[in-house]
């Protein structure tokens, strides 16, 4: 067992994380030489490319979604020829019929109850998303679909991105505990195993990574 | 009416003991909603008001939603019971004014171009009303949507300065406001050091009025202190040293 010990700096909207000519993400906006954080949460620097990128890693923020992201999202509703699904976003997403089967159906014949019901769970990959139409969901891929059993868990921004860097961990869990981890990127996770029992202990294992960090 | 009630007596004072300019005992609390997205709670003097957040979310009816930026939809409420006559519930014209007037005031601050074709609830619910309930409406409200996760410039905060007895006061109680000789609500972005809200009752010399702003500015720095205080206690938690395993 290792102990680290840190301190975190907490930054709120309006306060200035950093002065001086840095690339930022969205989280921090430039006024004048000022670098100011636009959320409440903790000011990181990021490599991305060989570049330093200040970011501010929120505490509780609404999830966008990003064009090849994997999310877990949740039927609310069904169309003629579409479902649609809460992931967890601003926008609800849209999963058309042609993203589900790989075969060309016919409206008339298949009853899209069947195959995707109101409350079910899936894991799609986000295909096209511009802010100027909603999210278009897909499930025509390996490891993507519904979710017939696990445990399922909302998470925050904040909880996920301390999952998110410590992959390694997750992937240890993984093994031991016999399951599939899935971490969507709008902040869910998804514990699949074969039994209830592997699911709890790799819960368990999820919360230990998250102990003495969770909010 | 105006009447010769007497606003500030022989040693300076205020009807409510205060200094000309002293702001009344305040008090934040951020997160007292599970429900909502963000939430807030002021305290300040008689004031009493609970801020809820919702959004961004769907806009409905569909047909209001912005396609270039999010809507931001503000509801100012009384209670029936927050003042001494009961209130009626139906929103009456104040109440549809200050909601616009709030909205505006918070608008500068937020960042909606990110979420296009959705909408921010913010829900003000005045419990107890004892003058500038707008103004703190608005410290609230700023908090609230900082706790909604969603982004921001800066927060707002607001104070009410006015004249009474012909000397300039800030943080105007009931009394006050209702027969003092101005009134003047202000909100500011304090870091960014810009004006929001910027209303006038009554009659203001511009040496006044440049007295106004000065105490203004000085019980908004207050004031912002204070929301800062209040959302930073919100994640004390995490600001402490953890041992990690």
């Amino acid at each position: 067992m290792i102990k680290v010990r840190r301190r975190y700096k907490l930054v709120l909207p309006g306060e200035v994380v950093r002065i001086g000519d840095v690339k930022t993400t969205t989280n921090v906006i430039k006024i004048g030489d000022k670098l100011i954080a636009t959320l409440v949460g903790i000011p990181k620097m990021k490599k991305r490319g060989g570049e330093n990128i200040l970011d501010v890693i929120p505490l509780k923020t609404p999830y966008i979604p990003k064009e090849g992201d994997i999310v877990i999202g949740k039927i609310v509703d069904i169309g003629v020829t579409n479902w649609t699904v809460d992931i967890n976003s601003p926008w609800k997403a849209v999963l058309p019929l042609s993203e589900v089967f790989s075969r060309p159906v016919h409206i008339t014949k298949v009853e899209l109850r069947d195959y995707l019901n109101i409350a079910d769970l899936i894991v799609a990959r986000v295909i096209a998303f511009d802010l100027t139409r909603d999210p278009l969901l897909t499930i025509r891929e390996s490891r993507l679909g519904k979710a017939t059993r696990g445990l399922f868990l909302e998470l925050n921004s904040w909880k996920w991105s301390l999952l998110k860097s410590k992959e390694g961990l997750l992937k240890k869990v993984k093994d031991k505990a016999k399951c599939d981890i899935i971490l969507g990127a709008n902040y869910r996770l998804l514990i699949l195993g074969k039994t209830l029992e592997n699911e709890l202990k790799a819960l368990d294992m999820v919360r230990n990574i998250l102990k003495g960090e969770v909010i | 009416m105006k009447t010769k009630i007497r606003l500030i007596d022989d040693s300076g004072k205020r009807v409510d003991g205060r200094l000309p300019d002293e702001l009344r005992p305040l008090r934040f609390e951020v997160g007292i909603l599970k429900n909502a997205d963000g939430s807030a709670y002021v305290e300040q003097g008689g004031n009493k008001i609970a801020v809820a957040v919702y959004g961004p979310r769907e806009v409905h009816p569909r047909h209001q939603a912005r396609p270039d930026r999010a809507l931001l939809r503000t509801k100012y409420r009384m209670a029936t019971f927050s003042v001494k006559d009961r209130k009626s519930p139906t929103p009456g014209r104040r109440e549809i004014e200050i909601s616009k007037v709030i909205r505006e005031a918070l608008e500068p601050a937020l960042l909606l171009e990110k979420f296009p074709r959705t909408t921010i609830d913010v829900f003000i619910e005045v419990l107890q009303a004892d003058g500038g309930t707008r103004c703190a409406s608005i410290s609230a409200a700023s908090l609230a949507l900082a706790d909604a996760g969603i982004p921001m410039r800066d927060l707002v905060a607001a104070v009410a300065v006015g004249k009474a007895d012909g000397r300039i006061i800030l943080d105007l109680n009931h009394l006050e406001d209702q027969y003092g000789e101005g009134d003047m609500p202000i909100a500011m972005m304090p870091s960014l050091n810009a004006v929001t809200l910027l209303q006038c009752d009554g009659s203001f010399t511009l040496e006044e009025l440049e007295k106004a702003l000065k105490l203004a500015r000085k019980g908004i720095s207050t004031i912002y202190e204070k929301q800062k205080e209040a959302l930073r206690s919100r994640y004390l938690d995490i600001t402490k040293t953890y041992k990690v395993v």
